[in-house]
């Protein structure tokens, strides 16, 4: 019992820096070599955890020969446009100018459920008001619409406004952000003094956000914002 | 490019771990054998023999499955009962099925192409 208590800890150690390395991306953005590694270092952990006979070394040997493979890989795709094309496909526009390209859904193996489906999740609802749409080599779909139902932005008034500045947590459940702090060049006196206008104290916050500006969002242990 | 310095490490310490569990596993399993042999003509005792398979299969447990080197733990275990004045062929089957199992251990570690299909 103990030893698979012990080689449970060691290979969630080993997956978790092998996952840490390898810079994982969310299972829906993952190129298609990515998650066959990422299944593989799964099925591979779980040998050595169900068979106790089968040594732990074998388990980590085989994870860190994938790392490394998704690491070369990875590096040939960046450098070689032939090489990303090879391993993770092309995307596809499926949508031109309005028009479905139903010879490109055919190849892609795409029904029209499965397109007006994808459009839904990009609360697009009338596909005619879809300019151009690409099916991605991560099987997500990008979208353009037509310039007559786009959203107004400030550029079409002629509004001039200011850039947004970024908010950096600086308090997170009661621990002040240092890092926050000096990237926002604001000193720890300064962030008391705010909290002091506000009557409040460090370890009382559950979230406060700052950006250079000044502006402030609090959120308060125990607050229902 | 970052991030090829950790797999040029990884590599390394693939290849090392190759090496190292191949030459490991190959003297151990000779060594054992000696040992057998020693024990049978009556240069080291039954506990001499037990104690030593003990370290060897710690050291064998990191690369080998467990289940063979327990059967060997069996098999040692079995020839320190049998009687050695004589040639016995109880002692002889059980040198050969250790023989038998430390060969198929050390087939496992070895670079050959059938181990690929």
């Amino acid at each position: 019992m103990i030893s698979t208590v012990l080689r449970t800890i060691i290979l969630y150690i080993v997956v978790t820096l092998a996952i840490r390395i390898m810079g994982k991306r969310q299972i829906g953005d993952m190129q298609p070599n990515e998650l066959v590694i990422t299944l593989l270092i799964s099925e591979i952990a779980a040998i050595p955890l169900q068979d106790s006979e089968q040594p732990i070394s074998v388990g980590v040997a085989a994870i860190s020969v994938l790392v490394f493979i998704e690491i070369i890989i990875s590096i040939l795709s960046m450098k070689s446009f032939f090489m990303r094309k090879l391993l993770n496909g092309k995307s596809v526009v499926i949508i031109k100018n309005g028009i479905v390209d139903q010879k490109a859904m055919r190849d892609v193996r795409m029904t029209v459920i499965d397109l007006i489906e994808m459009l839904r999740d990009k609360d697009v609802f009338n596909i005619s008001d879809v300019a151009f749409a690409v099916l991605e080599v991560n099987g997500s779909l990008s979208i353009l619409l037509k310039k007559e139902v786009q959203p107004i932005t400030p550029n079409d008034i002629e509004l001039k406004t200011q850039q947004n500045m970024l908010p950096l947590p600086v308090i997170s459940d009661g621990k002040i952000i240092h890092e926050s702090l000096n990237s926002l060049q604001v000193s720890t006196q300064k962030l008391y003094k705010m909290l002091k206008h506000h009557n409040v104290d460090v370890k009382q916050i559950f979230l406060m956000t700052l950006d250079r500006d000044g502006n402030q969002t609090i959120i308060n242990k125990g607050d229902e914002h | 490019m970052k991030r090829l310095i950790p797999a040029s490490i990884i590599l390394v310490l693939i290849i090392v771990l190759c090496f190292c569990s191949h030459i490991l596993v190959d003297n151990i399993c000779d060594k054992a054998l000696n040992d057998i042999d020693k024990y049978y003509n009556k240069t080291i005792s039954a506990q001499d023999i037990q104690k030593s398979w003990q370290d060897k299969k710690e050291k064998l447990s990191l690369f080998v499955n467990h289940g063979f080197l327990d059967e060997i733990s069996i098999y040692i275990g079995q020839l320190t009962v049998v009687d050695t004045d004589i040639k016995s062929p109880d002692f002889e089957t059980i040198y050969k099925n250790i023989q038998t199992i430390m060969y198929m251990i050390k087939e496992e570690q070895r670079f050959a192409p059938h181990s690929f299909y």
